[in-house]
């Protein structure tokens, strides 16, 4: 009995005592720190690995390249350099740094080494899967402390963009050297913050780089809470226990767009829906079958689907990356259209196809609508649910054991578009298609940017006529935050936000 | 009991040899490869050659299987393949906040379990009895996950009596026990429960057994009957069930920290599945096996000292 009555009281005591303290954690001041959303662990930090929804909000505010993209916009503009210089054929490119740029926690001014160092070390395949980003870089040299210059061996349009986006963000040699591993959750950069502590599951912390040279930021501390369930991440903000979360799905858009409490900050994002279709295969390698079930696609329906949340877009890359046009064959709501091109094909007494898709990101919602609006032009569609490394097994070239797939992309140059998933000898052509070859070719080593624009003119063109891929729209980049929170830069990358132009209203 | 011991311990290293073998086996009979995944759209062949080179991917499977054991034996799980960093420092940082979730929710369990059955025992038939017991049933039927969703709807979402998220603050107590009172009944009251049923029925049989009687003859208060005499003869049937559903609580505990959304080993183990992080998950499979050998014993070694009649040779 006794030994009972201990353990009853123990318990009772610990809950107790539980919630006094919980109560009294909510009080605790955090009087300038602003709490974000993270949706998952951090994985690893180090720039030339990272892939990871949650290491990139982290590294874009740790990290700094020697250009960056105007937030909301595919611009690019100087950072690290103040300037650069581009040769006539295309293949030098000449970076003047920012003098007295100091990396974090002491270690020391950033120099035209530790750019050659970076680069270096994105080129080495045993350490890095950037590898193929700058594969036409032949070498980086160092003339004097802050001047960087990449010698290239082709022409490469892309090469900006790579510098500009999170796979140019340039690293402390001396760090890398000293650190070693510990680099992946212990990142040095140049950026407004510093990273100051992880706890998985719980939280990451930034503090306020005040040595900052685009002038320190406002916020003082950044508290990354991880709350992998959107949901829940919306309960938090309406208790009031974190400040501000990236919205990934309609539901929560919906639920949060209306509400006086809150503020919805949006950018032009560069998220695209897609339905990708095996072209190696019948019945989908017949372009009749694949322009009927473009016409079966009910647009309206698809518009009211996303209520705001995307904007429909005929062409395969986003209206905010270089040389969009919505000048391209379209494929209007036409059920008789459909059903005719499918007689056409042979197909006159239906088909069945198989649509893979997987259970996240609105992926599966997607997949659902395409099979009801196709069943009305007389394809049966069978929706089959994987996860995502399951699915990547399936779809893979050269095996492409799939005909349908629901799939997204976010990428912020051109390229990164067209050559990894549709030139033919990609290891990521799912679809199988390769009618494209020479003008992805074209576009990637254009001289200058008037004769890439007319490139990918064409190159949009040629995809939507083709048609290996019906694109759906492309979803906007979403931040919601409670009122109080000013200045907050939200980027066409969904879910990154950039903290320090962020502050509390009077603060 | 030595030799017993050392009988045991071989039997518990084959154990582990089997569990360790079939989850190598059976995560790389999962569709996917790693060296796809990590690399993305980065891939190209010879790239891809190059990464599954280095992640070991490339040679033989009995080759990778004779390696691994090798390294399992001299204590390195490897590192994991996503975060590059070392399966068992990755497993560490992780392990403190199962290890709460587990021994609160078999605490609870016990304590309550005990009470409960005693109490339905000796007041076998009566209101109580039928109250204690069908409530005990209700959380026998009711799944973890599914307690933990309604406790956290209930009690974080609506009543906003207990926090949303996360496992708190380790270097505070008192806050890591207030985020661990949802979890902890999730987690803890089915197995509570079996322990109340179990305690229930062995009491029940021990109290009419004979010795009873002469200790009511000596003028034993009921408690101390009920307790010394009774509950002591029942424990071995208890001690038992109570480590077969320890056992249980380390499947059970992942999807409880996955509603929570705590840290934990089975959310690393989610992920790492997820993500065909092979060294992690054989890591965490691994740990979950030594855990649940290691329980056994201790199950064994417990019944002697509960029950004197038992001994081992």
């Amino acid at each position: 009995m006794r030994r009972t009555t201990v353990l009853v009281v123990l318990t009772a005591l610990l809950l107790a005592a539980g919630l006094w303290s919980g109560a009294s954690a909510q009080q605790a001041g955090r009087s300038n720190t602003l709490r974000f959303v993270l949706s998952q662990n951090l994985v690893t930090l180090d720039p030339a690995n990272l892939g990871f929804a949650a290491d990139r909000v982290v590294a874009q505010n740790v990290f700094s390249g020697l250009v960056t993209f105007k937030p909301g916009t595919a611009e690019v503009i100087p950072d690290l350099a103040t300037r650069y210089e581009v040769s006539p054929d295309g293949k030098t490119y000449t970076f003047y740094l920012r003098k007295g740029v100091k990396f974090h926690k002491g270690y020391g001014e950033l120099t035209s080494r530790d750019v050659k160092f970076t680069i270096e070390r994105y080129k080495d395949r045993t350490q890095s899967r950037l590898v193929a980003d700058y594969a036409p870089v032949e070498r980086v040299e160092t003339p004097d402390p802050y001047t960087a210059v990449f010698r290239l061996r082709t022409p490469f349009a892309p090469l900006l963009s790579t510098l500009g986006w999170q796979s140019g963000f340039i690293m402390s040699e001396k760090a890398v050297r000293e650190l070693g591993r510990a680099i992946t959750t212990n990142p040095v950069g140049t950026g407004p913050y510093v990273f100051e502590s992880y706890a998985p599951g719980n939280e990451v912390v930034l503090g306020a780089n005040r040595d900052y040279y685009g002038g320190g930021p406002r916020i003082e501390k950044v508290v990354l809470k991880i709350i992998p369930e959107e949901m829940v991440g919306i309960l938090a903000l309406q208790r009031g226990e974190v400040d501000m979360m990236p919205l990934r799905t309609v539901g929560a858009w919906k639920l949060l767009k209306s509400s006086p409490r809150f503020q919805v900050i949006e950018v032009p994002g560069i998220w695209m829906d897609y339905v990708m279709f095996n072209v190696t295969r019948p019945p989908l390698s017949d372009v009749r079958v694949r322009r009927a079930l473009a016409h079966a696609v009910d647009w309206k329906a698809m518009e009211e689907f996303y209520s705001g949340l995307a904007e429909l877009n005929p062409s395969f890359q986003p209206k905010t990356v270089f040389g969009w046009t919505k000048d391209v064959p379209t494929y209007p709501t036409d059920l008789n259209k459909a059903r005719a091109l499918l007689a056409e094909a042979g197909h006159a007494g239906g088909l069945a196809l198989e649509i893979q898709s997987r259970k996240e990101l609105m992926f599966d919602q997607l997949a659902v609508l395409v099979k009801d609006w196709w069943a009305k032009a007389g394809v049966q569609g069978t929706i089959l649910i994987t996860d995502a490394a399951g699915e990547l097994a399936k779809i893979n070239p050269p095996a492409r054991n799939y005909q349908v797939h629901v799939q997204g992309l976010s990428r912020l140059d051109p390229d990164h578009y067209y050559a990894p998933f549709l030139r033919s000898d990609s290891t990521t052509n799912y679809m199988g298609y390769a009618g494209a070859d020479d003008l992805i070719d074209a576009q990637r080593t254009a001289p200058d940017a008037k004769t890439r624009r007319q490139v990918l003119l064409q190159l949009q063109r040629k995809i939507a006529e083709d048609l290996p891929v019906i694109s759906l729209g492309t979803r906007k980049s979403l931040v919601v935050a409670r009122q109080g929170v000013a200045g907050i830069t939200a980027i066409s990358y969904a879910g990154v936000v950039i903290f320090r132009t962020a502050h509390f209203a009077g603060n | 009991m030595h030799a017993y011991l050392a009988r045991r311990l071989l039997g518990s290293v084959v154990t582990i040899w089997i569990i360790v073998s079939a989850s190598f086996l059976i995560i790389r009979l999962a569709p996917g490869d790693p060296a796809q995944i990590w690399l993305g759209d980065y891939a190209t062949p010879d790239l891809l050659q190059v990464t599954r080179a280095r992640m070991g991917l490339d040679r033989p499977l009995p080759v990778q299987y004779l390696t691994y054991l090798g390294s399992v034996m001299r204590g390195d799980l490897g590192e994991s393949l996503r975060s590059r960093k070392p399966v068992a420092g990755e497993i560490r940082d992780q392990l403190p906040y199962s290890l709460d979730l587990m021994v609160t929710s078999t605490l609870l369990s016990v304590a309550i379990g005990l009470t409960a059955g005693v109490i339905a025992a000796v007041k076998r038939n009566s209101m109580v009895d039928v109250l204690a017991m069908s409530v005990a049933l209700f959380f026998l039927s009711i799944p973890a996950f599914w307690l933990g969703l309604l406790l956290f709807i209930l009690f974080s979402a609506h009543l906003e009596w207990f926090p949303l998220i996360g496992a708190g603050n380790r270097a505070s107590p008192a806050n890591l026990a207030y985020h661990l009172v949802l979890p902890t009944l999730a987690l803890g009251s089915r197995i509570g429960a079996v322990v109340a049923r179990m305690t229930r029925s062995s009491v029940i049989e021990a109290l009419s057994e004979d010795f009873v009687r002469p200790a009511r003859a000596k003028g034993l208060s009921e408690p101390r009957v009920w307790v010394r005499h009774a509950l002591r003869n029942a424990a071995t049937p208890i001690l038992s069930i109570v480590g077969i559903q320890v056992n249980a609580l380390m499947g059970g505990s992942a999807v409880v920290e996955a509603v929570f959304s705590r840290p934990g080993v089975g959310n690393l183990l989610i992920v790492a599945i997820s993500t065909r992080d092979y060294p992690m998950v054989q890591g965490a499979i691994f740990l979950i096996a030594v855990g649940v050998v290691l329980v056994n014993l201790l199950t064994d070694v417990a019944y002697g000292l509960a029950d004197p009649r038992i001994r081992y040779a």
